[in-house]
Protein backbone atom coordinates (compact mmCIF):
# COMPACT_ATOMS: atom_id res chain seq x y z
CA UNK A 1 0.00 0.00 0.00
CA UNK A 2 2.79 2.33 0.84
CA UNK A 3 4.46 1.35 -2.29
CA UNK A 4 5.11 4.52 -4.45
CA UNK A 5 3.75 4.82 -7.78
CA UNK A 6 5.80 6.98 -8.85
CA UNK A 7 9.14 5.14 -8.40
CA UNK A 8 9.04 4.03 -12.36
CA UNK A 9 8.63 7.58 -13.16
CA UNK A 10 11.10 8.89 -11.08
CA UNK A 11 13.94 6.73 -12.09
CA UNK A 12 13.20 6.86 -15.67
CA UNK A 13 13.59 10.86 -15.35
CA UNK A 14 17.77 9.97 -14.91
CA UNK A 15 18.04 8.72 -18.39
CA UNK A 16 15.44 10.62 -20.14
CA UNK A 17 17.64 11.36 -23.03
CA UNK A 18 18.06 7.71 -23.74
CA UNK A 19 14.33 8.13 -24.16
CA UNK A 20 14.73 10.71 -25.85
CA UNK A 21 17.32 9.57 -28.21
CA UNK A 22 15.07 6.14 -28.80
CA UNK A 23 11.73 7.72 -29.52
CA UNK A 24 13.44 10.26 -31.45
CA UNK A 25 14.56 7.15 -34.22
CA UNK A 26 11.12 6.98 -34.60
CA UNK A 27 9.54 10.20 -35.16
CA UNK A 28 12.77 12.26 -36.59
CA UNK A 29 10.82 15.45 -34.82
CA UNK A 30 11.25 17.21 -31.81
CA UNK A 31 7.91 18.55 -30.73
CA UNK A 32 6.84 14.36 -31.69
CA UNK A 33 9.48 13.26 -29.10
CA UNK A 34 7.93 15.64 -26.51
CA UNK A 35 4.04 14.50 -27.19
CA UNK A 36 5.49 10.71 -26.70
CA UNK A 37 7.84 11.11 -23.90
CA UNK A 38 4.73 12.36 -21.82
CA UNK A 39 2.80 9.14 -22.69
CA UNK A 40 5.81 7.16 -21.92
CA UNK A 41 5.72 8.35 -18.65
CA UNK A 42 2.15 8.12 -18.13
CA UNK A 43 2.20 5.02 -18.45
CA UNK A 44 5.06 3.97 -16.09
CA UNK A 45 3.02 5.95 -13.69
CA UNK A 46 0.57 3.34 -14.57
CA UNK A 47 2.24 0.82 -14.65
CA UNK A 48 3.50 1.91 -10.33
CA UNK A 49 0.26 1.92 -9.48
CA UNK A 50 -0.59 -1.57 -10.92
CA UNK A 51 -0.30 -5.11 -8.79
CA UNK A 52 1.88 -6.27 -11.49
CA UNK A 53 5.30 -7.51 -9.87
CA UNK A 54 7.56 -5.35 -9.82
CA UNK A 55 10.06 -4.47 -12.70
CA UNK A 56 13.53 -5.29 -12.23
CA UNK A 57 15.55 -3.32 -14.64
CA UNK A 58 13.24 0.21 -15.13
CA UNK A 59 15.46 1.10 -17.62
CA UNK A 60 15.06 -1.70 -20.28
CA UNK A 61 11.19 -1.62 -19.09
CA UNK A 62 10.83 1.96 -19.82
CA UNK A 63 12.63 1.53 -23.16
CA UNK A 64 10.04 -1.31 -23.83
CA UNK A 65 7.24 1.48 -23.19
CA UNK A 66 9.31 4.11 -25.03
CA UNK A 67 9.23 1.29 -28.09
CA UNK A 68 5.24 0.49 -27.99
CA UNK A 69 4.31 4.29 -27.43
CA UNK A 70 6.08 4.73 -30.39
CA UNK A 71 4.70 1.57 -32.28
CA UNK A 72 1.19 2.73 -31.58
CA UNK A 73 2.19 6.13 -33.10
CA UNK A 74 3.95 4.50 -36.10
CA UNK A 75 0.44 2.77 -36.56
CA UNK A 76 -1.93 5.95 -36.26
CA UNK A 77 0.59 7.18 -38.84
CA UNK A 78 -0.04 4.76 -41.42
CA UNK A 79 2.80 6.08 -43.39
CA UNK A 80 6.14 4.97 -42.40
CA UNK A 81 9.14 6.81 -43.46
CA UNK A 82 11.34 4.90 -45.36
CA UNK A 83 14.83 5.36 -43.63
CA UNK A 84 13.10 4.31 -40.24
CA UNK A 85 12.56 1.03 -41.18
CA UNK A 86 16.42 0.64 -42.03
CA UNK A 87 17.04 2.22 -38.38
CA UNK A 88 14.79 -0.17 -36.64
CA UNK A 89 17.14 -3.05 -37.05
CA UNK A 90 19.86 -0.82 -35.53
CA UNK A 91 17.36 -0.11 -32.64
CA UNK A 92 16.69 -3.21 -31.09
CA UNK A 93 20.64 -3.65 -30.24
CA UNK A 94 21.07 -0.06 -29.07
CA UNK A 95 18.10 -0.68 -26.61
CA UNK A 96 18.97 -4.26 -25.28
CA UNK A 97 19.71 -2.82 -21.58
CA UNK A 98 23.03 -1.38 -23.18
CA UNK A 99 23.89 0.58 -20.45
CA UNK A 100 24.95 3.89 -21.85
CA UNK A 101 26.64 5.75 -19.37
CA UNK A 102 25.12 7.88 -17.37
CA UNK A 103 27.63 10.80 -18.43
CA UNK A 104 26.05 13.83 -16.30
CA UNK A 105 27.96 14.26 -12.99
CA UNK A 106 26.30 16.35 -10.47
CA UNK A 107 28.89 19.15 -11.06
CA UNK A 108 27.90 19.44 -14.89
CA UNK A 109 24.74 18.96 -14.29
CA UNK A 110 24.18 22.26 -11.83
CA UNK A 111 27.11 23.96 -14.98
CA UNK A 112 24.05 22.92 -17.40
CA UNK A 113 21.33 23.97 -15.31
CA UNK A 114 23.03 27.65 -14.42
CA UNK A 115 23.88 27.77 -18.40
CA UNK A 116 20.42 27.32 -19.03
CA UNK A 117 19.24 30.10 -16.18
CA UNK A 118 21.16 32.50 -18.42
CA UNK A 119 20.05 31.56 -21.46
CA UNK A 120 16.61 32.99 -20.10
CA UNK A 121 15.56 37.07 -20.16
CA UNK A 122 17.05 39.38 -17.13
CA UNK A 123 14.03 39.65 -15.72
CA UNK A 124 12.87 36.06 -15.39
CA UNK A 125 16.51 34.82 -14.05
CA UNK A 126 15.89 37.50 -11.09
CA UNK A 127 13.13 36.21 -10.36
CA UNK A 128 14.39 32.57 -10.44
CA UNK A 129 17.40 33.98 -8.39
CA UNK A 130 15.59 35.05 -5.73
CA UNK A 131 12.85 32.51 -5.69
CA UNK A 132 15.10 29.62 -5.34
CA UNK A 133 19.09 30.82 -4.59
CA UNK A 134 17.37 33.30 -1.82
CA UNK A 135 14.34 31.55 -0.78
CA UNK A 136 11.65 34.35 -1.36
CA UNK A 137 8.84 33.99 -1.30
CA UNK A 138 6.60 34.99 -4.67
CA UNK A 139 4.73 38.24 -2.46
CA UNK A 140 8.02 39.38 -1.64
CA UNK A 141 9.73 39.34 -4.90
CA UNK A 142 6.67 40.75 -6.38
CA UNK A 143 7.18 43.89 -3.39
CA UNK A 144 11.03 43.51 -4.21
CA UNK A 145 10.76 43.98 -7.79
CA UNK A 146 7.79 45.93 -8.16
CA UNK A 147 5.86 43.53 -10.11
CA UNK A 148 2.85 42.03 -10.17
CA UNK A 149 2.53 38.41 -8.08
CA UNK A 150 1.05 37.06 -11.22
CA UNK A 151 4.11 37.95 -13.11
CA UNK A 152 6.44 36.37 -10.64
CA UNK A 153 4.31 33.60 -11.32
CA UNK A 154 4.87 33.62 -14.99
CA UNK A 155 8.39 34.52 -15.04
CA UNK A 156 8.55 31.14 -12.57
CA UNK A 157 6.95 28.91 -14.41
CA UNK A 158 8.99 29.80 -17.46
CA UNK A 159 11.79 29.03 -15.27
CA UNK A 160 10.60 25.50 -14.00
CA UNK A 161 9.78 24.04 -18.20
CA UNK A 162 13.78 25.57 -18.52
CA UNK A 163 15.42 23.82 -15.48
CA UNK A 164 13.93 20.18 -16.09
CA UNK A 165 14.70 20.83 -20.22
CA UNK A 166 18.37 20.98 -18.73
CA UNK A 167 18.03 18.72 -16.27
CA UNK A 168 16.60 15.90 -17.99
CA UNK A 169 16.57 16.46 -21.62
CA UNK A 170 20.19 17.40 -23.56
CA UNK A 171 19.58 18.23 -27.08
CA UNK A 172 18.89 14.55 -29.17
CA UNK A 173 21.12 15.21 -31.67
CA UNK A 174 24.05 15.08 -29.45
CA UNK A 175 22.82 12.44 -27.58
CA UNK A 176 21.85 10.95 -30.97
CA UNK A 177 24.73 11.31 -32.55
CA UNK A 178 26.90 9.93 -29.89
CA UNK A 179 24.35 6.42 -29.46
CA UNK A 180 25.32 6.17 -33.12
CA UNK A 181 28.89 6.41 -32.40
CA UNK A 182 28.84 3.93 -30.01
CA UNK A 183 26.82 1.40 -32.12
CA UNK A 184 29.20 2.40 -34.81
CA UNK A 185 32.67 1.29 -32.73
CA UNK A 186 30.72 -1.64 -31.30
CA UNK A 187 29.51 -3.24 -34.86
CA UNK A 188 32.94 -2.79 -36.19
CA UNK A 189 34.27 -4.41 -32.94
CA UNK A 190 31.86 -7.69 -34.04
CA UNK A 191 33.05 -7.18 -37.48
CA UNK A 192 36.97 -7.66 -36.25
CA UNK A 193 36.39 -10.26 -34.15
CA UNK A 194 34.50 -12.24 -36.52
CA UNK B 1 2.00 24.86 -29.16
CA UNK B 2 1.82 21.27 -29.02
CA UNK B 3 -0.59 19.50 -27.07
CA UNK B 4 2.48 18.15 -25.10
CA UNK B 5 3.87 21.93 -24.75
CA UNK B 6 0.21 23.35 -23.26
CA UNK B 7 0.63 20.27 -20.43
CA UNK B 8 3.94 21.23 -19.60
CA UNK B 9 2.80 24.94 -19.11
CA UNK B 10 -0.15 24.21 -17.42
CA UNK B 11 2.20 21.90 -14.98
CA UNK B 12 4.85 24.61 -14.38
CA UNK B 13 1.75 26.68 -13.52
CA UNK B 14 0.56 24.59 -11.17
CA UNK B 15 3.98 23.87 -9.21
CA UNK B 16 4.78 27.66 -9.21
CA UNK B 17 0.87 28.38 -8.29
CA UNK B 18 1.15 26.06 -5.29
CA UNK B 19 4.29 27.51 -4.00
CA UNK B 20 2.36 30.67 -3.23
CA UNK B 21 -0.62 31.49 -1.05
CA UNK B 22 -3.26 28.58 -2.23
CA UNK B 23 -6.99 28.20 -0.71
CA UNK B 24 -9.01 24.75 -0.19
CA UNK B 25 -10.05 25.61 -4.12
CA UNK B 26 -6.58 26.15 -5.91
CA UNK B 27 -6.23 22.51 -4.29
CA UNK B 28 -9.40 20.87 -5.32
CA UNK B 29 -8.72 22.45 -9.35
CA UNK B 30 -5.14 21.56 -8.97
CA UNK B 31 -6.46 18.08 -7.95
CA UNK B 32 -9.03 17.65 -10.59
CA UNK B 33 -6.81 18.72 -13.45
CA UNK B 34 -4.27 15.86 -12.01
CA UNK B 35 -6.96 13.51 -12.00
CA UNK B 36 -7.93 14.26 -15.69
CA UNK B 37 -4.80 12.53 -17.70
CA UNK B 38 -1.99 10.35 -16.06
CA UNK B 39 -0.24 12.36 -18.42
CA UNK B 40 -0.71 15.41 -16.34
CA UNK B 41 0.35 14.19 -13.25
CA UNK B 42 3.40 12.57 -14.90
CA UNK B 43 4.59 15.85 -16.27
CA UNK B 44 3.59 17.59 -12.85
CA UNK B 45 6.23 15.17 -10.87
CA UNK B 46 8.41 15.42 -13.70
CA UNK B 47 8.58 19.43 -13.11
CA UNK B 48 8.32 18.77 -9.58
CA UNK B 49 11.71 16.65 -9.72
CA UNK B 50 13.61 19.54 -11.29
CA UNK B 51 12.48 22.32 -9.59
CA UNK B 52 13.55 20.37 -6.29
CA UNK B 53 16.76 20.15 -7.85
CA UNK B 54 17.27 23.47 -8.31
CA UNK B 55 17.38 23.84 -4.65
CA UNK B 56 20.96 23.09 -4.91
CA UNK B 57 21.77 26.01 -6.21
CA UNK B 58 21.17 27.40 -2.71
CA UNK B 59 25.08 26.52 -2.15
CA UNK B 60 25.80 29.44 -4.25
CA UNK B 61 24.67 32.40 -1.84
CA UNK B 62 27.36 34.38 -1.14
CA UNK B 63 27.92 33.95 2.71
CA UNK B 64 28.37 38.05 3.66
CA UNK B 65 24.20 37.77 3.38
CA UNK B 66 24.23 40.08 0.83
CA UNK B 67 21.05 39.26 -1.67
CA UNK B 68 21.93 40.09 -5.50
CA UNK B 69 18.83 39.34 -7.54
CA UNK B 70 21.64 39.27 -10.50
CA UNK B 71 24.00 36.38 -8.90
CA UNK B 72 23.45 33.89 -11.86
CA UNK B 73 24.25 36.51 -14.72
CA UNK B 74 26.95 35.58 -17.29
CA UNK B 75 28.83 38.50 -16.17
CA UNK B 76 29.16 36.81 -11.98
CA UNK B 77 29.28 33.66 -12.86
CA UNK B 78 30.83 31.24 -15.52
CA UNK B 79 29.06 27.49 -16.00
CA UNK B 80 32.73 26.21 -16.52
CA UNK B 81 33.73 26.76 -13.49
CA UNK B 82 31.22 25.10 -11.85
CA UNK B 83 31.93 22.34 -14.32
CA UNK B 84 35.70 22.05 -12.49
CA UNK B 85 35.14 22.60 -9.48
CA UNK B 86 31.63 22.36 -8.32
CA UNK B 87 29.13 24.92 -6.52
CA UNK B 88 30.27 27.21 -4.41
CA UNK B 89 29.57 30.81 -2.75
CA UNK B 90 29.40 33.47 -4.83
CA UNK B 91 31.86 36.47 -3.77
CA UNK B 92 29.03 38.33 -1.89
CA UNK B 93 29.18 42.54 -2.47
CA UNK B 94 30.55 43.19 1.13
CA UNK B 95 33.89 41.33 1.07
CA UNK B 96 35.92 40.42 -1.46
CA UNK B 97 37.64 37.06 -0.67
CA UNK B 98 35.34 34.59 -3.28
CA UNK B 99 37.87 31.68 -1.81
CA UNK B 100 37.14 32.41 1.55
CA UNK B 101 34.98 29.09 2.48
CA UNK B 102 34.95 26.58 -0.30
CA UNK B 103 32.92 23.65 0.70
CA UNK B 104 34.98 21.09 1.94
CA UNK B 105 36.46 23.72 4.60
CA UNK B 106 33.09 24.12 6.07
CA UNK B 107 33.44 21.26 8.48
CA UNK B 108 36.63 22.12 9.74
CA UNK B 109 35.74 25.71 10.38
CA UNK B 110 33.12 24.82 12.53
CA UNK B 111 34.94 22.82 14.53
CA UNK B 112 37.32 25.63 15.18
CA UNK B 113 34.16 27.50 16.05
CA UNK B 114 32.66 25.20 17.93
CA UNK B 115 36.23 24.79 20.21
CA UNK B 116 35.74 28.24 20.44
CA UNK B 117 33.04 28.55 21.48
CA UNK B 118 32.91 25.85 24.12
CA UNK B 119 36.18 27.63 25.28
CA UNK B 120 34.66 31.19 25.64
CA UNK B 121 31.55 29.09 27.79
CA UNK B 122 34.01 27.36 30.05
CA UNK B 123 35.85 30.86 30.60
CA UNK B 124 32.31 32.81 31.13
CA UNK B 125 30.50 30.34 33.13
CA UNK B 126 33.92 30.46 35.42
CA UNK B 127 33.75 33.86 35.81
CA UNK B 128 30.03 34.79 35.71
CA UNK B 129 28.85 31.85 37.81
CA UNK B 130 26.72 33.50 40.19
CA UNK B 131 23.41 35.44 39.44
CA UNK B 132 21.86 33.36 36.52
CA UNK B 133 18.36 32.30 36.71
CA UNK B 134 17.01 29.15 34.65
CA UNK B 135 13.81 28.86 32.84
CA UNK B 136 12.60 26.08 31.52
CA UNK B 137 9.49 24.29 29.62
CA UNK B 138 9.08 20.99 28.62
CA UNK B 139 7.32 19.27 25.37
CA UNK B 140 4.44 21.35 24.68
CA UNK B 141 4.79 23.80 27.35
CA UNK B 142 4.86 27.68 26.59
CA UNK B 143 5.46 30.09 29.63
CA UNK B 144 5.95 33.98 29.55
CA UNK B 145 8.05 35.27 32.16
CA UNK B 146 8.88 39.11 33.45
CA UNK B 147 12.50 39.58 34.02
CA UNK B 148 13.73 42.01 36.71
CA UNK B 149 14.68 44.95 34.26
CA UNK B 150 11.17 44.99 32.89
CA UNK B 151 11.65 42.78 29.77
CA UNK B 152 9.20 39.85 28.85
CA UNK B 153 10.29 36.71 27.78
CA UNK B 154 8.06 34.15 25.83
CA UNK B 155 9.46 30.28 25.94
CA UNK B 156 8.38 28.10 23.09
CA UNK B 157 8.12 24.08 23.36
CA UNK B 158 11.32 22.26 24.89
CA UNK B 159 13.18 25.58 26.03
CA UNK B 160 15.94 26.36 28.55
CA UNK B 161 17.37 29.53 29.06
CA UNK B 162 19.62 31.42 31.80
CA UNK B 163 19.16 34.80 32.68
CA UNK B 164 21.49 37.19 34.52
CA UNK B 165 20.83 40.53 34.93
CA UNK B 166 23.45 43.03 36.03
CA UNK B 167 24.08 46.87 36.28
CA UNK B 168 25.98 46.60 33.35
CA UNK B 169 24.15 44.55 30.71
CA UNK B 170 21.85 42.06 30.40
CA UNK B 171 22.27 38.24 29.34
CA UNK B 172 20.72 34.85 28.60
CA UNK B 173 21.94 31.93 27.47
CA UNK B 174 19.57 30.19 25.82
CA UNK B 175 20.45 26.53 25.27
CA UNK B 176 17.36 24.71 23.83
CA UNK B 177 14.78 25.56 22.02
CA UNK B 178 13.01 28.79 21.02
CA UNK B 179 12.17 32.48 22.66
CA UNK B 180 10.71 35.82 22.21
CA UNK B 181 12.00 38.61 23.82
CA UNK B 182 10.53 41.82 24.24
CA UNK B 183 13.18 43.61 25.39
CA UNK B 184 12.45 46.72 27.55
CA UNK B 185 14.12 50.28 26.35
CA UNK B 186 17.92 50.52 28.12
CA UNK B 187 20.87 51.82 26.35
CA UNK B 188 22.78 51.25 29.38
CA UNK B 189 22.45 47.87 29.73
CA UNK B 190 22.67 46.15 26.35
CA UNK B 191 20.73 42.60 26.02
CA UNK B 192 22.10 39.94 25.03
CA UNK B 193 21.33 36.58 23.75
CA UNK B 194 23.81 33.87 23.34
CA UNK B 195 23.09 30.75 21.15
CA UNK B 196 25.21 28.20 20.78
CA UNK B 197 27.78 30.05 19.20
CA UNK B 198 25.67 33.00 17.96
CA UNK B 199 25.19 36.07 19.95
CA UNK B 200 22.75 39.04 19.36
CA UNK B 201 22.68 42.19 20.83
CA UNK B 202 19.59 44.28 21.22
CA UNK B 203 18.83 47.75 23.37
CA UNK B 204 15.17 47.92 23.75
CA UNK B 205 13.44 45.78 20.85
CA UNK B 206 11.48 42.52 20.29
CA UNK B 207 12.99 39.51 18.28
CA UNK B 208 12.55 35.82 18.75
CA UNK B 209 15.66 33.39 18.46
CA UNK B 210 15.10 29.57 17.73
CA UNK B 211 18.25 26.45 18.08
CA UNK B 212 17.60 24.76 14.98
CA UNK B 213 20.78 22.67 15.58
CA UNK B 214 23.90 23.10 16.68
CA UNK B 215 24.75 24.81 13.94
CA UNK B 216 21.80 26.56 12.49
CA UNK B 217 19.94 29.26 14.44
CA UNK B 218 17.15 31.74 13.46
CA UNK B 219 16.77 34.97 13.97
CA UNK B 220 13.48 37.21 13.74
CA UNK B 221 13.24 40.51 14.10
CA UNK B 222 9.32 42.15 15.12
CA UNK B 223 10.60 45.54 16.37
CA UNK B 224 13.64 47.45 16.48
CA UNK B 225 17.05 46.54 15.32
CA UNK B 226 19.41 43.76 16.48
CA UNK B 227 23.35 42.76 15.90
CA UNK B 228 24.08 39.48 15.13
CA UNK B 229 27.09 37.60 15.53
CA UNK B 230 27.69 34.31 13.73
CA UNK B 231 30.01 31.87 15.40
CA UNK B 232 33.58 32.06 14.36
CA UNK B 233 33.26 35.38 13.94
CA UNK B 234 34.99 38.25 15.62
CA UNK B 235 31.91 39.22 17.33
CA UNK B 236 31.23 36.53 20.00
CA UNK B 237 29.87 37.42 23.22
CA UNK B 238 33.54 37.55 24.47
CA UNK B 239 34.26 40.69 22.44
CA UNK B 240 30.49 41.97 22.42
CA UNK B 241 32.36 45.58 21.19
CA UNK B 242 33.15 43.69 17.68
CA UNK B 243 29.18 43.68 17.29
CA UNK B 244 29.36 47.18 16.09
CA UNK B 245 30.50 45.81 12.72
CA UNK B 246 28.31 42.50 13.08
CA UNK B 247 25.36 42.14 10.20
CA UNK B 248 22.34 43.87 11.72
CA UNK B 249 18.94 42.51 11.53
CA UNK B 250 16.07 44.97 11.22
CA UNK B 251 12.13 44.67 11.82
CA UNK B 252 10.30 42.32 9.52
CA UNK B 253 13.84 40.93 8.26
CA UNK B 254 14.51 37.22 10.13
CA UNK B 255 18.23 35.84 9.83
CA UNK B 256 19.44 32.15 9.64
CA UNK B 257 22.68 32.23 11.39
CA UNK B 258 25.48 29.22 10.28
CA UNK B 259 29.31 29.62 11.10
CA UNK B 260 30.67 32.52 9.97
CA UNK B 261 27.46 33.45 7.96
CA UNK B 262 24.12 35.32 8.61
CA UNK B 263 21.86 35.22 5.98
CA UNK B 264 19.18 38.17 5.81
CA UNK B 265 16.07 37.72 4.37
CA UNK B 266 12.94 40.56 4.32
CA UNK B 267 9.62 39.09 5.57
CA UNK B 268 6.29 40.24 5.33
CA UNK B 269 4.15 41.48 8.66
CA UNK B 270 1.81 38.79 7.96
CA UNK B 271 4.72 36.37 7.95
CA UNK B 272 6.51 38.09 10.96
CA UNK B 273 2.88 37.42 13.22
CA UNK B 274 2.48 34.12 11.69
CA UNK B 275 6.30 32.84 12.80
CA UNK B 276 5.58 34.39 16.32
CA UNK B 277 1.58 32.54 16.43
CA UNK B 278 3.05 30.09 18.63
CA UNK B 279 2.62 32.45 21.36
CA UNK B 280 -0.52 32.25 21.06
CA UNK B 281 -0.39 28.15 21.15
CA UNK B 282 -0.72 28.04 17.84
CA UNK B 283 0.85 27.46 14.44
CA UNK B 284 0.14 28.38 11.30
CA UNK B 285 1.36 26.84 8.27
CA UNK B 286 0.73 28.50 4.25
CA UNK B 287 2.45 26.82 2.25
CA UNK B 288 5.28 24.74 3.78
CA UNK B 289 6.44 21.00 2.80
CA UNK B 290 4.90 18.66 4.87
CA UNK B 291 7.82 17.41 6.38
CA UNK B 292 8.59 20.61 7.81
CA UNK B 293 4.95 21.29 8.88
CA UNK B 294 5.27 17.23 10.47
CA UNK B 295 8.60 18.48 12.21
CA UNK B 296 7.42 21.70 13.62
CA UNK B 297 4.29 19.88 15.56
CA UNK B 298 6.69 17.52 16.55
CA UNK B 299 8.28 19.95 18.32
CA UNK B 300 5.53 20.03 20.55
CA UNK B 301 4.18 17.06 21.35
CA UNK B 302 5.20 13.57 22.43
CA UNK B 303 3.33 11.90 20.16
CA UNK B 304 5.64 11.82 16.84
CA UNK B 305 4.06 11.63 13.78
CA UNK B 306 6.26 10.21 10.94
CA UNK B 307 6.23 10.43 7.05
CA UNK B 308 6.32 6.89 6.10
CA UNK B 309 5.98 7.31 2.58
CA UNK B 310 8.91 9.72 0.64
CA UNK B 311 6.55 10.71 -2.22
CA UNK B 312 4.37 13.25 0.66
CA UNK B 313 6.86 14.77 1.55
CA UNK B 314 7.18 17.60 -0.46
CA UNK B 315 3.55 17.98 -0.52
CA UNK B 316 2.46 21.73 0.85
CA UNK B 317 0.23 22.05 3.50
CA UNK B 318 -2.04 25.13 5.15
CA UNK B 319 -4.22 25.70 7.70
CA UNK B 320 -4.48 26.72 11.61
CA UNK B 321 -3.76 24.72 14.34
CA UNK B 322 -3.32 24.45 18.01
CA UNK B 323 0.05 22.89 18.73
CA UNK B 324 -0.91 20.26 20.95
CA UNK B 325 -3.94 19.21 19.06
CA UNK B 326 -2.34 16.66 16.28
CA UNK B 327 -5.56 14.71 15.76
CA UNK B 328 -7.05 18.27 13.95
CA UNK B 329 -4.03 18.23 12.04
CA UNK B 330 -3.92 14.43 11.12
CA UNK B 331 -7.55 14.98 10.13
CA UNK B 332 -7.22 17.87 8.22
CA UNK B 333 -4.21 15.83 6.34
CA UNK B 334 -6.54 12.41 5.84
CA UNK B 335 -9.46 15.01 4.16
CA UNK B 336 -7.99 17.48 2.07
CA UNK B 337 -5.25 15.23 1.09
CA UNK B 338 -6.91 11.88 1.41
CA UNK B 339 -3.61 10.73 3.35
CA UNK B 340 -3.96 7.42 5.42
CA UNK B 341 -2.86 7.69 9.03
CA UNK B 342 -1.65 4.69 10.91
CA UNK B 343 -0.96 4.22 14.66
CA UNK B 344 1.85 2.13 16.08
CA UNK B 345 1.02 -0.35 18.55
CA UNK B 346 3.65 -0.19 20.76
CA UNK B 347 4.88 3.47 20.89
CA UNK B 348 2.22 5.49 19.47
CA UNK B 349 4.05 6.73 16.63
CA UNK B 350 1.49 8.37 13.91
CA UNK B 351 2.44 7.35 10.43
CA UNK B 352 1.57 9.39 6.99
CA UNK B 353 1.43 6.98 3.99
CA UNK B 354 -0.18 8.20 0.39
CA UNK B 355 -3.54 7.60 -0.38
CA UNK B 356 -5.42 6.44 -3.56
CA UNK B 357 -5.47 9.50 -4.61
CA UNK B 358 -2.68 11.27 -5.85
CA UNK B 359 -0.42 14.20 -3.73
Amino acid sequence: MSRNDERYLLQALEFEGVLRACLYRYTRNNSDVDELLQEVYARLLTAGASDDPEVRSVRAFALTVARNVAFDWLRHRQVVPIELVADLEALEVLDEGEQIEEIVNSHQELAMLVKAIQGLPDRCRQVFTLRKVYGYSQKEIALRLGISENTVEQHLTKAARRCAQALFDQPVSERRSMLFDRFRKRKRANVQSE
Amino acid sequence: MSRASDISDAAAQWLVRLEGQTTPEIWDAFQEWMDQNPRHRAEFIRLREAWKSVDKLKIMRPMDGTIDADLLATTKINPSTIEASGPRPIAGTQRRNPEELPMPERRRVFAIAAAIAAAGILAWFSSYHLGWKQYETGVGGREKRELADGSTVDLNTNTELNVRISSSRRDIMLSRGEALFHVAHDANRPFYVTAGGTVVRAVGTEFSVRIRDPEHVDVLVAEGKVAVGAPGTDANFENPSLLATAPKVSAGEAASVRPKSVDIHPMLTDDVTRKLRWTTGFITFQGESLSDAVQEFNRYNDRQIRIADQSIVEVKVGGNFRVTDVDSFTAALQHNYGFKVQVGDKDGEIRLIAGARPP
